[in-house]
């Protein structure tokens, strides 16, 4: 039948062809000695391996410290840009990392930050901010949770904590967790608690999922209990311009579903901040009287459209486009924009006419739709006001 | 003795095709609503896109159902069989009745206690009622496991991610109709007529859902004009127009609201081709109103497309005038869909579905078995001889037909995804198991052909009823190549085949030996020639194969061998063949010793094809099928039951030889 | 033959039975190897089964068997098929086929000998109209000295991983250069880890630097993913003077690839030092300008990637395209569409491209071709000889 299987039965017993098994064992060791020589540093080595380095690289800095470099800090000024020259020093937070935390990058709203254990999930922040106050947050956080707020006397029924030499409520709740954007998360537990300073708020929150949350509660209390403030010196009155932050999201355009993203702003001073009002992003009060209005909003529909309709609500005749390019200029979020001065008799929303009003105003291109800031009030104050109100167009910005 | 042996092998394979010849008739209706063949026809012809491609509503309603139920015909309460294009209408058309067909498949016991669900039996099909009640549950169970990385769900929790998917799918199915019956404008919304000039209250009220979408940007403008006087205290209203009151507002408001609401409910069937030629993306009745809202456009073809859309429902008892509807609904579509240049195989992939040449090609394979089979026992017969041939060539031709089709309607090589595999293998091996019947004439690849023919085919439709997905897809980028899906992926797909045909021929030797079948030593000799033979033709493909991937590799993503699981699984078969190839020629294997190693190496060729794709790791992997690794385990412990046997017979032959000396 | 020791030994490493043990155990590696990625990744097995000589199999049930690494195997088939040919194989035309075959595995096999210890991978990640010249390796890792005094002809000096990643604690090792005012003395080096504050953990044991200690971590399934720590100490030329520092390869902020540079004033300059990826550059330069995902319609399913760039090179610039299975090959170098990174902020796109330089890169290709010619002829031989003897047998 074919050739091979005639062949094949000729077969040699000598050594090599019946008993690979015996050389391999031999080879492999032979080859084993060829390669572990020569694989050994010598205690000292001369560099010769050079090259041009890239261009533009100028990230050098002598006075650079570890932390730095690492990230675990970014510099003073960028973390908080509301203190300026002629500011004074914030006190900054200072505190004690318990085990299995790790500390991430702080953000103007989270510093310092933690994440705890391997899960990206669950996370632990500080947040200062001016203003607001423990029922303020306790509430919001509440909803976040998606539970009913609760008033003041509800508060004292609540565990308490030491936290910033203060005894105050311990919040624990479960639940499904709604943050800003995203969908609701099931299964999440929120723990959080506020410090009330003379000037600002300081508050605590650990939050994500239960499993996790529920292991880091006692380190939680203790690193509550070794926060403190390094500098601190309670500020009673003209509190210094400071950061303020808007929690609440723009209104979202239609289709799509993401937040926006919040803006910021440093309060000018004598400007109060109002209750809140339906399509105002943040209101504020200032003059003698509490009765200058500024406000910012954000809205679609052109701004063409929207100056028009500031026109006719001071009474005067809608201007061409060329008379808006050809407006003073100010800077809001990175844009140059025209400033809008109507004097005349304003129209608002309830009640008679107002006779000798003004109105200043400013807009720029905000994600899809547009982001007007606004003021009107009696002429004469807001002619006093418009250095605020142009201070307070250019502290805006995104985070 | 012989002869008993023989018939031993027909009965199971006479009961299988029993079944599957009784399954295919059985098309009789037992519940109402009835949908005439003329209806399902035209139906069937409705382009839709799904998946990234446009195809046909029977297609779109085959991949459906089996995704939902795993299987391609329902079985209802009264033990009648709805097909695939009759279960989608009833869905569509009468969601309520619908509700409570069994439709939905759990495979695990652990999910349905996870639910709280019946769990007597493993592999239950629930209704979409059933779901519905316990759907609080379900929602948050699959909200919190999709916060898990893929990587860390456990096996229920992947089933119940793909249940809670299913679930939602087959409501959205259930309300893609539904805005052709909400009545939108009530007394109170018909008050608003007074603000529009060309509209009375009569007409307001008559609207269609596609006359309200075509007045959206009226709607909008009504908003605008009368909710800025509202809203910021100024009016935009000339001084003889009447101001909306609040309560109108509100019910404008609402109206809009609901509109959307509605719109949005109904997003199962993408129908709607775009206008343009910028967008790709058909659109359903919801989107379409999503569409108007947002950019203000007037989508025209697609309002009446909608307004088809919307009257079918109505005309439910009237068939006349349904079918006149549904034409005009599917002829307006197609047209748009053609002009558009996106019809490429559509009717051809109609008419493969109605062919359905693997369905009848298994049946043939199975009568040809069992002709093979009376063939060794009457072997003179020349009539039965040519019969038998006849019996295997047709399926082999309708096989290859089914896979040229394939080839034509989608316009790309042969296999680009694992279920094509499952045809495009058998059918190489059965054509080589042809030619060798050709050469050689002994009926014993003829008998072998006809085996891996049921085989495979029978592999193809169980792994299409369990996949679930349509089996013609897109490609994913980095296959979107037709060059080297035709040689590369071609070539080793070649060399699989083989290794499984000579795994087959290898079990003729054994079986043969161990049962003594033929007392010729010739016939022993020649059948494992036969092996050798087709180990080495399978060498050919696998080693070229392997290197073409690697070229393909290096080609694509820069290195030529990465020891990937996919590869090391090739190569695993190139250097299987290798060593019988060298064990042949350095005296190390003889006649059963090849055969063994043949057999060997179709359980490498199985971890190849199957085995790798469980690992979980690799650019390869096609994703996690549970089923096939209980499959698997069942070939691998056969195939090493088979040689063991072999060791069995060489002992034997030893022991006869020595005891003869 | 004569039964001298030559011959005994050019018929071992001739014989058949070797090449069958080697390729049995070439099988059990690779499917032992494979199985084994499900657990380490894939980076670890090549590291351990398939570029080694030796190495230990731990099955499931925690029994050890040594075995053979599939780099020495290589080289036994290598020598077992060189021999083979000479001393086996009677030159015949009829066996023309087999001896193409062996030559074109041979050439393979030399091909990945090649690749194996001559090509360089690496990424290199452009955002629009962003470019670069130089790109980085995914697996290796480089330290580097850079003096940055001068703004326009700074020099890089580079200590590739290889001369200090077996350091472990208490160990150390001292690079020079004349050109350097100081030593740099490398100390513990770790493939995966991160430095943590002091205050974060109990430290008694660890050693502090600037505030931080190094935790090691264990190496991650995607050795890309692991980012290296080294401690290390600039020793002063001069007055002997020791700078202890921590380098680490990554940053805790996730928007910076890593961490910033250490700069020491030293010597009347200044010194920037950092632990980056193995670093190359090429004698071009390519600029992005967009990057195109295309996904089927209606689905997220990717059916294209593309990105547009430009090839600078002294004054010639020409605008390419380099896509899924169509890289841009030249100079030596290839650049394939890897992937992209979608900045969730702005949306923008960036674009990933892997750049290959393999002195073997066409090899395979070549020995594909001389593979297949070798096994059609044999092939084809066989076969004419196969129906001519069965037709022989028929007509009996």
């Amino acid at each position: 039948m074919n050739h091979a299987s005639r062949r094949i039965p000729h077969r040699s017993y000598d050594l090599a062809n019946r008993s690979p098994f015996l050389w391999i064992p031999l080879c492999t060791t032979v080859f084993a000695l060829i390669a572990s020589c020569g694989s050994q540093n010598p205690p000292v080595i001369t560099v010769n391996e050079t090259r041009p380095a890239p261009k533009g690289d100028s990230a050098s800095d002598p006075e650079r410290t570890s932390a730095e470099r690492f990230g675990f800090r970014i510099g003073e000024a960028a973390a908080h840009p509301g203190s300026g020259p002629g500011g004074r020093p914030e006190p900054t937070p200072e505190w004690s990392t318990p085990a299995g935390w790790r500390e991430v990058v702080p953000t103007q709203l989270r510093n310092p930050n933690f994440i705890l254990g391997d899960d990206q999930a669950a996370q632990c922040y500080v947040t200062t901010l001016s203003g607001g106050g423990q029922l303020i947050n306790i509430n919001r956080w509440r909803g976040q949770m998606g539970l009913e707020p609760i008033s003041d006397a509800e508060l004292g029924g609540l565990e308490k904590i030491d936290v910033l030499g203060q005894n105050v409520a311990l919040l624990d709740l479960k639940g499904s967790y709604r943050s800003m954007s995203g969908s609701p998360k099931e299964g999440y537990q929120l723990i959080g608690c506020v410090a009330q300073l003379a000037d600002r708020s300081i508050s605590v929150l650990m939050v994500g999922p239960a499993s996790i949350i529920t292991t880091h509660l006692e380190r939680y209390k203790r690193f509550c209990a070794g926060l403190h403030l390094h500098g601190a010196e309670p500020v009673h009155s003209h509190p210094p311009v400071q950061p303020q932050v808007s929690a609440q999201p723009a209104p979202a355009t239609p289709g799509t579903e993401e937040a926006a993203l919040p803006v910021v702003w440093n309060v000018p001073p004598g400007w109060e901040e109002a209750s809140p009002r339906p399509m105002r992003m943040v209101s504020f009060v200032s003059g003698p009287e509490k009765i200058v209005d500024c406000y910012i909003s954000i809205a679609g529909g052109g701004d063409v459209a929207n100056i028009q309709r500031w026109y006719r609500q001071m009474s005067q005749p809608a201007p061409s486009s060329q008379d808006v390019q050809g407006l003073d200029k100010i800077e809001l979020l990175g844009h140059s924009s025209p400033l809008i001065e109507i004097q005349g008799a304003y129209q608002g929303m309830r009640g008679p006419k107002q006779e000798g009003y003004a109105m200043l105003g400013t807009f720029c291109p905000f994600q899809d739709q547009a982001l007007f800031v606004k003021m009107v009030g009696p002429a004469e104050q807001v002619a006093a006001q418009k250095e605020n109100f142009v201070a307070f167009c250019r502290s805006l910005r995104t985070i | 003795m012989i002869i008993r042996h023989r018939l031993i092998v027909i009965w199971p394979v006479l009961a299988l095709l029993g079944i599957l010849v009784g399954g295919s008739d059985a098309a009789a209706l037992g519940l109402r609503p009835h949908w005439s063949k003329e209806t399902l026809e035209l139906a069937s012809r409705l382009p839709i896109q799904d998946g990234g491609r446009i195809k046909p509503l029977s297609t779109f309603a085959r991949f459906e159902l089996v995704k939902f139920s795993g299987r391609s015909r329902l079985k209802i309460e009264d033990k009648t069989r709805l097909g695939s294009m009759e279960w989608l209408l009833n869905t569509l058309f009468y969601p309520d009745l619908t509700k409570d067909f069994k439709v939905i498949l759990i495979e695990n016991p652990a999910v349905m206690q996870m639910l709280g669900l019946p769990d007597e039996d493993p592999r239950t099909r629930f209704a979409l009622r059933e779901l519905e009640e316990v759907e609080p549950k379900l929602r948050q169970l699959a909200e919190s496991f999709f916060g898990i990385p893929e990587d860390d769900r456990s096996l229920e929790q992947k089933q119940l991610l793909n249940l809670f998917e299913s679930y939602l799918e087959l409501q959205s199915l259930t309300q893609a109709l539904e805005f052709a019956h909400i009545p939108l404008i009530g007394e109170r919304e018909a008050r608003l007529a007074r603000y529009m000039p060309e509209t009375n209250a009569e007409a307001l009220q008559a609207m269609s859902y596609s006359d309200l979408v075509s007045r959206l940007p009226l709607f909008t403008q009504l908003l605008v004009l009368h909710g800025s006087a509202l809203r910021a205290g100024e009016t935009m209203l000339s001084e003889n127009e009447e101001a909306m009151s609040i309560e109108d507002l509100q019910t404008l408001l609402a109206l809009l609201d609901n509109i959307e609401l509605v719109g949005k409910r109904s997003v199962a069937l993408s129908i709607f081709p775009p206008g343009g030629s910028e967008s790709e993306r058909y659109i359903s009745a919801g989107e379409m109103i999503l569409e108007v809202v947002s950019t203000e456009a007037f989508p025209q073809t697609g309002l009446t497309q909608l307004a088809l859309l919307e009257k079918l429902p109505h005309q439910l008892g009237d068939e006349k005038a349904f079918n006149h509807t549904l034409t005009r609904l599917v002829g307006s579509v197609t047209h748009a869909a053609r002009e558009r240049g996106d019809l490429w195989g559509f009717g051809l992939e109609i008419f493969f579905y109605k062919l359905k040449p693997f369905h009848y090609s298994l049946v043939l394979f199975i009568l040809g078995f069992i002709l093979v089979a009376c063939l060794w026992l009457f072997p003179n017969s020349r009539w039965l001889a040519r019969v038998a041939t006849g019996f295997i060539v047709t399926p082999t031709v309708l096989l290859i037909v089914g896979i040229t089709l394939r080839c034509i309607i989608r316009g790309r090589p042969p296999i680009t995804n694992l279920y094509e595999t499952t045809l495009f293998i058998p059918a190489v091996a059965i054509v080589v198991a042809l030619v060798i019947e050709w050469i050689n004439r002994k009926r014993i690849a003829l008998g072998v052909a006809a085996l891996l023919g049921m085989a495979g085919l029978f592999v193809a439709n169980n792994y299409e009823l369990t996949d679930g997905s349509d089996t013609m897809g897109q490609l994913i980028a980095v296959l979107n190549s037709n060059f080297w899906l035709s040689t590369h992926v071609t070539t080793i797909n070649i060399g699989y085949a083989a290794g499984f045909l000579a795994a087959a021929i290898g079990h003729v030797y054994i079986f043969a030996k161990l049962f003594g079948l033929s007392g010729n030593r010739e016939f022993y000799r020649m059948v494992s020639r036969m092996t050798y033979g087709v180990v080495c033709f399978g060498l050919l493909f696998s080693l070229v194969g392997t290197v073409l991937g690697g070229i393909w590799a290096n080609y694509s993503w820069g290195r030529f061998w990465g020891w990937d699981p996919k590869e090391n699984g090739a190569l695993l078969i190139v250097i299987w063949n290798l060593i019988i190839l060298h064990g042949r020629m350095g005296g190390y294997l003889r006649e059963l010793g090849i055969c063994m190693a043949a057999v060997f190496g179709g359980m490498v060729v199985a971890f190849s094809w199957w085995g790798v794709n469980l690992l979980g790791v690799g650019l390869h992997s096609y994703g996690f099928t549970s089923g096939v690794m209980g499959k698997l385990t069942l070939f691998w412990t056969a195939e090493t039951l088979v040689i063991l046997l072999g060791l069995i017979v060489y002992a034997r032959q030893r022991f006869l030889a020595r005891s003869h000396a | 033959m004569k039964k001298s020791p030559l011959n005994a030994l050019l018929r071992f490493f001739s014989s058949f039975g070797l090449a069958i043990v080697v390729l049995l155990f070439l099988f059990l590696l690779t499917l032992l190897g494979t199985l084994e990625q499900a657990r380490v990744g894939l980076y670890e097995v090549q590291d351990r089964y398939f570029s080694a000589f030796f190495l230990v199999h731990e099955f499931p049930n925690g029994l050890k068997l040594p075995l053979p690494g599939v780099y020495l195997l290589s080289v036994i088939l290598s020598i077992n098929l060189l021999v083979g040919m000479f001393v086996r194989m009677r030159p015949s035309w009829a066996k023309a086929g087999i001896y193409v075959i062996h030559v074109g595995i041979l050439f393979m096999l030399l091909a990945g000998l090649v690749t194996h210890h001559f090509a360089i991978e690496g990424q290199m990640t452009l955002a629009p109209d962003q470019s670069s010249s130089r790109f980085s390796s995914y697996h290796e890792w480089e330290l580097v000295v850079a003096d940055t005094s001068t703004a326009d002809h700074n020099k890089e000096y580079v200590v590739p991983e290889e001369l200090f990643a077996d350091l472990s604690r208490g160990q150390e090792r001292t690079i020079q250069s004349g050109d350097w005012p100081f030593d740099v003395v490398v100390g513990q080096y770790a493939r995966n880890g991160i430095p943590q504050p002091e205050r974060s953990a109990a430290t008694a044991k660890r050693k502090i630097v600037d505030g931080f200690f190094f935790e090691k971590l264990s190496p991650e399934k995607e050795n890309e993913r692991n980012l290296p720590g080294l401690y290390l100490a600039l020793r002063d030329k001069q007055s002997g003077e020791r700078r202890e520092a921590i380098l680490w390869g990554g940053s805790i902020r996730l928007s910076d690839h890593a961490s910033l540079p250490l700069t020491v004033e030293a010597g009347g300059k200044q010194w920037d030092l950092k632990l980056q990826r193995r670093t190359w550059t090429v004698p071009f330069t390519l600029k992005l300008n967009r990057f195109i995902r295309e996904l089927h319609p209606g689905t997220s399913m990717p059916r294209a990637f593309r990105s547009d760039v430009t090839k600078i090179e002294g004054e010639t610039r020409e605008d390419l395209t380099i896509k899924m299975n169509h890289p841009l090959r030249h100079k030596g170098l290839v650049f394939f569409q890897a992937s992209f990174f979608e900045n969730p902020r702005t949306g923008q796109m960036s674009s990933t491209f892997a750049v290959v330089r393999n002195p073997a890169d066409q090899w395979p290709l070549v020995a594909c071709i001389i593979i297949s010619v070798g096994l059609l002829t044999q092939f084809g031989i066989t076969l004419v000889r196969y129906l001519r003897s069965e037709r022989a047998r028929q007509a009996r």
